[in-house]
């Protein structure tokens, strides 16, 4: 688990214009420069915002992320939802 | 001098940003709270604001989050999210005032950190938006965790504005005071749009009693209650310590589901 690394790479492209850039035009090679699982450079690559909000990421790290992206508030709230009902009870 | 002026004030970046998302007898509440609050931070003629104001990964990140951070630079440039829909500007810092500050932390038993190149988010650029809109009066950033555990307890953001108001009474200035964030949200969340309004009405009742001892009461657990954007009353509470003894006034309050935020705002009238 690295969810810092994850945290790191989302927050870097929301603050960072050049980061950003580098991001947006090739988000594998920007991935590449963080220590990820494979499961969560997916997570990021996939823009699987409830994958990323089960792991632990901040919201407001998240939605940011997600507004760069242009995800409707609609949608991204349903995908978090959708990921915590899929949570173990008690979790 | 003493403190010439306080208030505490959410700052819900939909103010300015989705505007028109509100129902307008909402909207124009709260826009005439932010008039009034002007209207009485003008009239005290302040010479500098300390604003107290929650991060929200604008500055600091897991690599490094100070408790409290107070901004000492000529200037701070923001805001940062280029949706708000409020220009971007360098908002007039005072340097001196908050040497002065960052000082009389250390004499009062707070270690504080400090940054001479801040950048300021909707947290303090929507306040100084509606409150100095001609940047004519100069502020100092304090910037509070609120975002990421453990974070500063009730006690202690009651003692820290205790400190303020001792620093500014000892200091030759006329210094205003204002805490912004809360009450009740939970931003980017997947409770995105509850408010707490049973929350809401009871801390505004220990706020607007001006019960120290009940503010500093609170516990981590009790003020999740409002959300984690909630923990931003945390600003309120250094405000409330730095004004024992003064008359807080309630503008309005606005749970505004469209902005997903309980919108409150208070000033308080110094003891005669």
């Amino acid at each position: 688990m690295s969810l810092y690394q994850v945290q790191k790479l989302l927050r870097d492209v929301n603050r960072d214009i050049s980061n950003r850039e580098r991001y947006m035009q090739n988000p594998e090679t920007f991935a590449e420069g963080y220590d990820l699982t494979a499961e969560e450079r997916a997570a990021i690559l996939d823009l699987d915002y409830g994958a990323l909000y089960a792991m632990g990421v901040h919201a407001l790290i998240l939605r940011p992320f997600s507004l760069l992206h242009k995800e409707p508030e609609p949608r991204y709230l349903e995908a978090l939802r959708a990921s915590r009902v899929q949570q173990p009870a008690g979790v | 001098m003493p403190l010439v002026y306080a208030a505490s004030a959410s700052h819900a970046p939909g103010i300015t940003a989705w505007a028109e998302g509100a129902p307008p007898e909402k909207r124009e509440k709260i826009y005439g709270a932010y008039a009034d609050l002007r209207a009485g931070l003008v009239a005290s003629q302040a010479d500098v604001a300390v604003i107290a104001a929650p991060e929200h990964f604008a500055n600091f990140f897991l690599n490094n989050m100070p408790a409290f951070c107070i901004g000492r630079g000529a200037h701070h440039m923001g805001p940062v999210e280029p949706w708000l829909k409020v220009e971007r500007r360098a908002i007039p810092g005072d340097p001196a005032f908050a040497e002065t500050l960052l000082k009389g932390c250390y004499a009062h038993g707070f270690e504080p950190s400090y940054s001479d190149e801040l950048e300021v988010d909707h947290g303090v650029a929507l306040p100084v938006h509606f409150l100095i809109p001609d940047g004519s009066i100069p502020i100092v950033p304090v910037i509070i965790n609120c975002l990421t555990e453990p974070m500063p307890s009730a006690a202690r953001c009651f003692a820290f504005g205790e400190a303020i108001a001792a620093i500014a009474a000892n200091s030759d200035r006329r210094v205003a005071v204002i805490g912004t964030g809360g009450l009740s949200h939970w931003p980017g969340e997947a409770e995105h749009g509850t408010i707490n309004e049973e929350f809401d009405a009871a801390f505004l009742k220990d706020v607007l009693a001006n019960d120290g001892a009940a503010l500093q009461r609170y516990t981590h657990e009790q003020i999740a209650e409002s959300g984690t954007g909630g923990h931003e009353v945390r600003a309120w509470i250094i405000v409330a310590g730095a004004v024992a003894g003064w008359k807080p006034e309630l503008l309005t309050y606005q749970p505004v589901h469209e902005w997903a935020t309980g919108c409150g705002f208070v000033q308080y009238r110094q003891a005669a």
